[in-house]
């Protein structure tokens, strides 16, 4: 893995030695063996601007207008990063220097890039540094010094001074000064105190000379932004737009693929569905069929047999002699009773109703329950002021 | 719109299963249709093989078979000397049959539903004797008693003439 810092010269770093590259015939040789790279760019433009969370693409188009209204002249490549409740740091670069960086490294390559900013302060928190306080942090690199001015999450533009050996203080106030207007309207604090903090020892120790006594520190780290660049694990990545639109293009792709599977999944269902139950109904209505023809077929059949022995059937029915019966049941009652009316029916078995009267005065004695009479029901009954008997016996 | 795709297909789908679920329900209903036809097909093989038992005569139409019971009818009276009226319908000694019959439980046959009226009786009247006639009627013919009933001086023998 290489780590890059792009401005106005490149500085290079395999993971433990950092070179520096200026910019010339020799770059593109110089990176062409670069495998895998994360990358920071200090020429970047940002702005603190509020807007809605949700949804994303309202966020998006806020920021972006925000953007534009106070950049119009280039077109920018944005990104934010969320600071605070519907606060954002948005964060441009030109998109001809991202065009410039990844003409010289292929995007399939760059792992991250990221603004200068971001890669520092990653550096700054690993450090422990506390950006609770407005910082002020003066990059030396030799040639030039930058001077980044940090407030919690939220970072300035950088502005690189060359190095001519010239007092720096009135440049880092003017940052500070400069970082207050700009974010002082989304500052809670008031107060107008800064750390300076410097990652070269003499020139810290030089400007901890000053009369307003501002604090100065010194941080031991060569470069702090190529550090922190090592520990990034921002969303954070520039790209160009045709590659944005590309990524969209695919997105959306991805998302149609999905919808059409998702259809096609409901379709099919709804689909099998149908399709097994008309496919069974196919099948019970062959059964059917089948069955109603054997239904047709048995009932020929027995509509033939039911011709031809209906009347051996009807023979074995009429089983029953009325007036044997009748005899044998009136044989059992005594003389003294007379019939008055009967009835002969037939449930599973037959059965005789009677009523009987006495004759004349006689007077009614019991009627033996002998024979076809063993099982009778014998009641008494008074129709008409007259005694009587109701009796019925299942033959 | 890809939102309004899925709707579409959630519609679709619903339709489909909606659709698929009125086949299942006459799957269900021809199910229940099969099993009686079933039922009735086997209550049909179990009458066939219990007819096959039984000994074969060549049927008797049923105008033919009705004229024989009114003749057996006037045959009793002239022997016991007791009228007898038939009555189809309410309708006595009706010889115009059509229409009045019906089907029976032998398939292909049919029945005619009559009544036997004998409404003059003397005391001395052998109420045992009319009843064996009846039984003789019935023994002679396809004629079956279904009930007699005796009130008064009333005797209703109510049945039905088989034939085809």
């Amino acid at each position: 893995m290489n780590y890059l810092l792009f401005n106005n010269n490149i500085y290079l770093s395999d993971g433990s030695e950092v070179k520096r590259i200026e910019k010339g015939l020799q770059l593109k040789s110089e990176l062409e063996g670069i495998d895998e790279a994360s990358i920071c760019v200090v020429d970047v433009d940002v702005l603190l601007a509020a807007a809605v969370e949700y949804p994303q693409e309202k966020k998006d188009c806020i920021l972006v207008r925000k953007f534009k209204e106070l950049y119009q002249h280039e077109p920018y490549i944005i990104q934010d990063e969320r600071i605070d409740n519907n606060l954002f740091q948005v964060i441009g670069i030109k998109e001809q220097k991202v065009r410039e960086v990844y003409s010289l490294i292929p995007q399939d390559k760059v792992r991250s890039f990221i603004p200068y900013g971001i890669a520092l302060r990653n550096t700054l928190i690993n450090k422990n540094v506390n950006l609770k306080k407005t910082v002020v942090f003066v990059d030396d690199l030799e040639t030039e010094r930058l001077l980044t001015v940090f407030d919690g999450l939220r970072f300035s533009r950088t502005r690189v001074i060359a190095n001519n050996e010239e007092n720096i203080l009135t440049e880092i106030k003017r940052s500070q000064i400069d970082f207050f207007k700009k974010t002082e309207e989304f500052l809670s604090k008031k107060s107008v105190d800064f750390v300076i903090i410097v990652n070269n020892q003499a020139l810290a120790a030089e400007i901890s000379k000053n009369t307003e006594k501002l604090q100065v520190e010194y941080l031991d780290v060569a470069y702090p932004a190529i550090e922190g660049l090592k520990v990034t694990d921002s969303l954070i990545k520039y790209r160009l737009p045709e590659e944005n639109l590309k990524k969209r293009r695919e997105i959306e792709l991805k998302k149609r693929v999905i919808t059409s599977i998702i259809s096609l999944c409901l379709v099919t269902s709804g689909l099998i569905f149908l399709l097994f139950n008309k496919l069974e109904f196919e099948a019970v209505k062959n059964r059917y069929t089948l069955a109603k023809q054997s239904n047709e077929r048995l009932n020929e059949q027995l509509k033939i047999f039911d011709k031809e022995t209906y009347r051996e059937d009807l023979k074995v029915r009429k089983s029953l002699n009325y007036g044997i019966s009748y005899f044998s049941i009136l044989e059992i009652i005594p003389s003294s009773y007379t019939v008055n009316s009967f009835r002969f029916y037939k449930t599973n078995k037959w059965n005789v109703e009677m009523t009987l009267f006495a004759d004349g005065d006689r007077i009614l004695g019991p009627i033996p329950r002998i024979r076809v009479l063993k099982n009778a029901k014998i009641t008494d009954i008074f129709v008409n002021n007259q005694p009587g008997k109701y009796l019925r016996v299942t033959l | 719109m890809n939102k309004i795709i899925i709707f579409i297909s959630l519609f679709v789908s619903i339709f489909l299963i909606n659709f698929g679920s009125s086949t299942k329900a006459q799957i269900d209903d021809e199910k229940i249709e099969i099993a009686q036809i079933q039922a009735n097909n086997f209550d049909m093989k179990q009458k066939i093989i219990s007819k096959k038992l039984l000994p074969k005569q060549v049927p008797v139409p049923l105008s033919m078979e009705y004229s024989t019971v009114l003749n057996q009818i006037r045959l009793l009276e002239i022997y016991s000397g007791i009228r007898m009226d038939v009555q189809l319908e309410g309708v006595p000694d009706s010889q115009d049959i059509s229409g009045h019959y019906e089907n029976t439980q032998y398939k292909g046959i049919r029945g005619l539903k009559i009544k036997i009226v004998i409404d003059r009786f003397s005391k001395d009247t052998d109420m045992g004797g009319v009843l064996y006639d009846i039984h003789l009627l019935e023994k002679n013919t396809d004629f079956v008693i279904s009930e007699i009933d005796k009130e008064n001086n009333n005797l209703i023998a109510k049945g039905e003439v088989y034939g085809l």
